[in-house]
């Protein structure tokens, strides 16, 4: 944990004349699983967006770095909160993980055999395989969540950014989901989003606490007292072991 | 409809009829998917209306109506793209002032022509009786254009109208791709004007991909369905109308309602 890759410094974000971020800072280092949790509207989906480019900071930058500290944009898979497509959207599982192979300079219809490779491996790892050629809209939460955790691994990022990704399924699957990110973990910078504080802490290095401005911990000094802070309200702490 | 076998092995004009729904079928079953999938069919029949604007002035220079045709309805998607991303929380409104304002400048502008033209209603309802060899050449090159922007950008416009922010993402530019295929559409409005007539358009632009949606499960075989029901739809219009002499445009339109009606009764009966 000694390269820097996203470094966020003194970002501020405005909706309109709503102020949503303010003077965040953060650094995140290469293969680090980090946290970050808040109540609703404490601008978690915003800053992510902000790391991913999709909005520009009012005041303030981030740099991104790939490993050999080098400036970089692309190398950075992203796992939306919420699918925007409509449920009966002709595409199956298959075609939406081959997405990730997708750039601007990709051209015709077929994928490249070495592309289908490396689908094959990520569905098996993600256990979808079976429901390859099932239709997106037919799926499960559980199993969608997987499907875009798919798509964004085959996009061979060097940064994982997740937004509530087991905001829509039951525990057992967010179990499995956490576990299989800790594995990926092992050589890959993670960034999830959260509002369960107590379920996430198991699982990862660091916690951001996002509410409109950061503070920052390691898991081991979370204590009750931060957490009635950051939610304005007390909270049941619920200690886990893995 | 032995009477129309018959007719079909004597006369030019119906054959040329019936080419011109099979290379109408083709745009259609191609760009209509899209505008199912993309649900901009509101969208899509404001560009349509607003090709009357450059049909009138067309006319009003003496100039041919079809190329008018062509230029309005690019010019206008473009405008409604352009303006739509930038404005995004009026499209509905944008799209009506679209729509009312083709047709308006198209009527002021025939209005000072002089004479009535015959021709006009056809495109307005269309009369795909009277198609002749060089409109099939147009519609076939029309077509070929079409094509080959989805065949190249396949994967471009299926991320982009999928997922467009993953597309973004990606670093491909989904701004331009949106408006390329709001061309595209306007080019395939185009080819289905000599069919239906552009107050029409929009039920070949729509009821036969979603009749297809129905059944499929990936964007390329949505194509190849919605355009063989667009055939199948548009030659049995052409059949239905031929004996009793009814407009033809309208019961092609009439089928297609029928069809999809029936393909959602259907589906809702057999269950998913």
């Amino acid at each position: 944990m000694t390269n820097v890759v996203i470094d966020i410094d003194d970002v501020s974000f405005n909706y309109g004349s709503v102020p949503v971020l303010e003077n965040i800072s953060l650094k995140i280092h290469e293969d680090e699983f980090i946290g970050i949790i808040g109540p609703n509207a404490s601008g978690k989906s915003t800053l992510l967006k902000l790391i991913l480019g999709l909005l520009e900071p009012d005041k303030g930058t981030i740099s991104k770095f790939n490993h050999d500290g080098k400036a970089q944009r692309n190398h950075i898979g992203y796992v939306p909160q919420h699918s925007t497509f409509s449920r009966d959207f002709p595409v199956t599982v298959g075609e939406v993980v081959m997405m990730g192979h997708i750039t601007a300079s990709s051209k015709f219809f077929r994928y490249s055999r070495k592309e289908i490779e490396l689908a094959k491996q990520v569905m098996q790892k993600l256990e979808i395989e079976e429901i390859e050629k099932r239709q997106v809209g037919e799926l499960s939460g559980g199993q969608l969540q997987r499907v875009l955790i798919a798509r964004a691994l085959v996009c061979q990022p060097e940064i994982l950014i997740l937004d509530e990704p087991t905001a829509n399924v039951d525990m057992r699957i967010e179990e499995d989901i956490f576990s299989l990110l800790k594995n990926y973990s092992e050589h890959m910078t993670i960034i999830v989003v959260s509002h369960d504080i107590a379920f996430i802490s198991g699982y990862v290095n660091r916690v951001a606490c996002l509410n409109r401005t950061l503070v920052c911990h390691n898991t081991e000094s979370i204590s009750g007292k931060m957490i009635e802070e950051l939610y304005d309200a007390p909270v049941k702490m619920i200690h886990h072991h893995h | 409809m032995n009477e129309f076998i018959t007719a079909l092995t004597e006369y030019t004009f119906l054959q040329n009829a019936i080419f011109a729904c099979l290379l109408a079928s083709i745009g259609c079953g191609v760009i209509g998917s899209y505008v199912v999938v993309k649900q901009i069919s509101f969208l899509t029949g404001g560009i349509a209306h607003s090709v009357l604007a450059g049909m009138g002035m067309a006319y009003f220079y003496n100039a041919s109506p079809i190329m008018g045709a062509i230029i309005a309805a690019l010019v206008s998607s473009i405008m409604i793209g352009w303006i739509n991303l930038r404005w995004k929380e009026h499209e509905d409104v944008l799209i009506a002032a679209f729509w009312s304002a083709g047709m308006a400048i198209g009527i002021l502008f025939l209005s000072r022509t002089p004479g009535y033209n015959v021709d006009l209603m056809s495109y307005l309802f269309g009369n795909i009786l009277l198609i002749t060899r060089s409109d099939l050449s147009l519609m076939f090159l029309l077509d070929i254009v079409v094509l080959a922007f989805v065949f190249v950008y396949y994967k471009h416009f299926l991320v982009s109208v999928f997922d467009e922010e993953f597309a973004r993402l990606r670093g491909i530019n989904t701004e331009f791709f949106y408006i390329l295929l709001l061309c595209l559409i306007s080019i395939t409005i185009v080819i289905l004007i000599q069919l239906v007539g552009l107050i029409m358009v929009i039920a070949l632009l729509t009821l036969p991909a979603a009749i297809a949606n129905q059944y499929v499960t990936s964007l390329h075989k949505m194509f190849l369905l919605s355009a063989v029901i667009c055939a199948v739809i548009s030659v049995a219009g052409v059949a239905i109308s031929f004996g009793p002499d009814l407009p033809t445009g309208s019961v092609i339109v009439l089928t297609a309602c029928c069809a999809y009606f029936s393909s959602v009764i259907f589906k809702q009966v057999s269950g998913r």
